[in-house]
């Protein structure tokens, strides 16, 4: 009889400890998401910008005339602003068409238009590979079992990796 | 006269432009004219003696499609040199804005251009962005021809002007005088497919959703398919897929064949047509056309007059012309005599009369002394 009330304190008090533990460790899941989150969003805009980049050096490179034959211009001109102007589902495939047309022609190898696309298109390899980096860690927190059985992802959208043709020219 | 004839496409792989750059090459052959051919293609399969290939050709992709085309450095100086030996009167480039040798030999002639439109697309973007360059190279065409109304309206929106419409060549006798394949006609009426299969814009899925209905009403009819690729019937149901015969590609001459022992050619494509070319076959070959209401379908077929149209992409509607004509002979009989008549149009000997009279055109005027025609 004496000894029941300590042992329900100790009980209850182990179990508040246990709920407070738990407690910290999700809110610092949900926290730890949230920033890969963002930093997912800020590499895809990094992305966007890096791949818009390369295809206006390429378009630039293409009205400079520096391509020698008009035939490689209308096809480096033409993928180029095929890729700036497809969205969501084509924007990486019309990527990969622009950095297949690059591969195809001869480029010049000085100049400063040549040297824009070759800066733009390294830029554009690391910007992807950044991007799905972060990508991949995000998954592999939001795939654990703590995540979505407390709902720690919200109604953040799972971020997806790209893939496409990226091969400096 | 000394015509250099200009092919963007490798002359290896079949197609409606390699295809129409060879008969004319060979008909202007024929009228006594001194032809040269320059296109990409493999040096190591055996070409006419009048074909120059210009290089290996590389698949790009370009308007929406993959093309096989040679260009670069090397492909412009073999060009250049072409054009000098040649010495020609008049340079004939076909689809000239392609990243391709066409494109390149107009860049560097010299002599007036004659140039064929064959594509009805043309992407706004890359006309409006690259024409600051191509513009110079574009305005060097003496006379520019459209080969079907909707190329035409193609090439006014993005390059305006007015220019001509000579459609594409047809050999009419060898489509009228083949002689139909018994296997083909009997059991009962056919209906005849050509085109990619594996090309969802050829439309063969419409046709084959639009069959089964079609038995119902003519139980004993056979849909024959011809053409590259292969053939997926699992949307079929048992009974109907007994009913289809798939043939593979076939021939020049069984094409001809097959179309001329069609009860009704049926056309199912769902967009991307300039042309035609194959309904012009079938009319030449004798068998009533049904057809997608594209613009240029609808344009070969008079609106209507020399076949039935369809809604495009519609296998309902297309089942139903299909059907219609299927239990009218009379209607048949009346299509087939009128296409025969209209189809002379496109024989490639009033098409060469047009072409000539667009190279005598450009022509400068002391030129028109003097030369043999």
């Amino acid at each position: 009889m004496m000894g029941g009330l300590p042992l329900l304190a100790v009980v209850v008090t182990a179990v508040v400890i246990l709920l407070l533990v738990l407690s910290i460790w999700m809110v610092w899941t949900a926290n730890r998401l949230d920033k890969l989150h963002l930093r997912c969003e800020a590499a895809k805009a990094t992305l966007d910008q890096a791949a818009i980049r390369r295809s206006v050096a390429a378009q630039e490179l293409s009205l400079s005339g520096v391509l020698g034959d008009p035939a490689s211009t209308l096809l480096v001109g033409d993928a180029a602003s095929a890729a700036q102007e497809s969205t969501d589902d084509h924007r990486w495939l019309a990527e990969s068409d622009l950095t297949a047309a690059l591969h195809l022609v001869e480029l010049p190898t000085n100049g400063p238009q040549a040297a824009q696309l070759s800066d733009a298109a390294r830029r554009l390899t690391m910007a992807r590979r950044i991007h799905n980096d972060v990508v991949a860690s995000t998954l592999a927190l939001r795939s654990r079992r703590r995540v979505s059985w407390f709902h720690l992802a919200g109604h953040a959208k799972a971020p997806s990796m790209v893939a496409f043709d990226d091969r400096a020219p | 006269m000394r015509v250099g004839l200009v092919c963007p496409y490798s002359l290896d792989v079949p197609g409606g432009v390699q295809n129409h750059v060879s008969d004319l090459a060979q008909v202007l052959t024929g009228r006594g004219h001194d032809v040269g051919v320059l296109a990409p293609g493999d040096e190591d399969v055996e070409h006419p003696p009048h074909v120059t290939v210009v290089g290996r050709a590389v698949p790009v992709r370009y308007n929406g499609s993959v093309a096989r085309v040679a260009f670069g450095p090397r492909v412009a100086a073999r060009t250049a040199k072409w054009l000098r030996d040649g010495g020609f009167d008049v340079l004939h480039v076909h689809e000239p804005v392609s990243p391709s040798v066409s494109l390149v030999a107009l860049w560097a002639a010299e002599v007036p251009v004659v140039a064929t439109f064959h594509s009805a697309h043309l992407r706004s973007r890359t006309m409006s962005s690259l024409a600051a360059v191509l513009r110079p190279t574009i305005e060097k065409i003496s006379a520019r021809i459209a080969v079907s109304e909707s190329a035409r309206s193609t090439l006014v929106e993005h390059l305006g002007g007015d220019p001509v419409v000579i459609p594409n060549g047809l050999f009419c006798a060898d489509f009228s005088q083949a002689q139909p394949r018994v296997r083909w006609q009997q059991p009962g009426p056919t209906i005849v497919f050509l085109g990619r299969t594996d090309e969802p814009r050829k439309g063969l899925d419409v046709l084959l959703q639009a069959f089964p209905p079609i038995l119902e009403r003519h139980p004993t009819t056979r849909l024959l398919v011809a053409g590259h690729g292969e053939v997926d019937l699992s949307g079929v149901p048992g009974d109907a897929r007994r009913q289809v015969e798939v043939l593979g590609q076939l021939s020049d001459v069984d094409r001809a064949r097959l179309l001329s022992s069609a009860t009704v050619y049926v056309a199912p494509q769902v967009g991307g047509e300039s042309f035609g070319i194959v309904l012009v076959e079938a009319m030449a070959a004798g068998a009533p056309v049904a057809a997608s209401a594209l613009p240029a379908f609808r344009s070969v077929l008079a609106d209507g007059e020399l076949g039935v149209l369809f809604a495009a992409g519609d296998s309902t509607d297309c089942g139903r012309a299909v059907s219609d004509l299927l239990s009218d002979s009379s209607i048949r009989e009346r299509l087939r005599h009128s296409a025969a008549a209209a189809v002379l149009r496109y024989d490639w000997s009033g098409v060469t009369d047009d072409i000539v009279a667009v190279y005598d055109t450009v022509l400068p005027a002391g030129r028109l002394w003097g030369r043999d025609r």
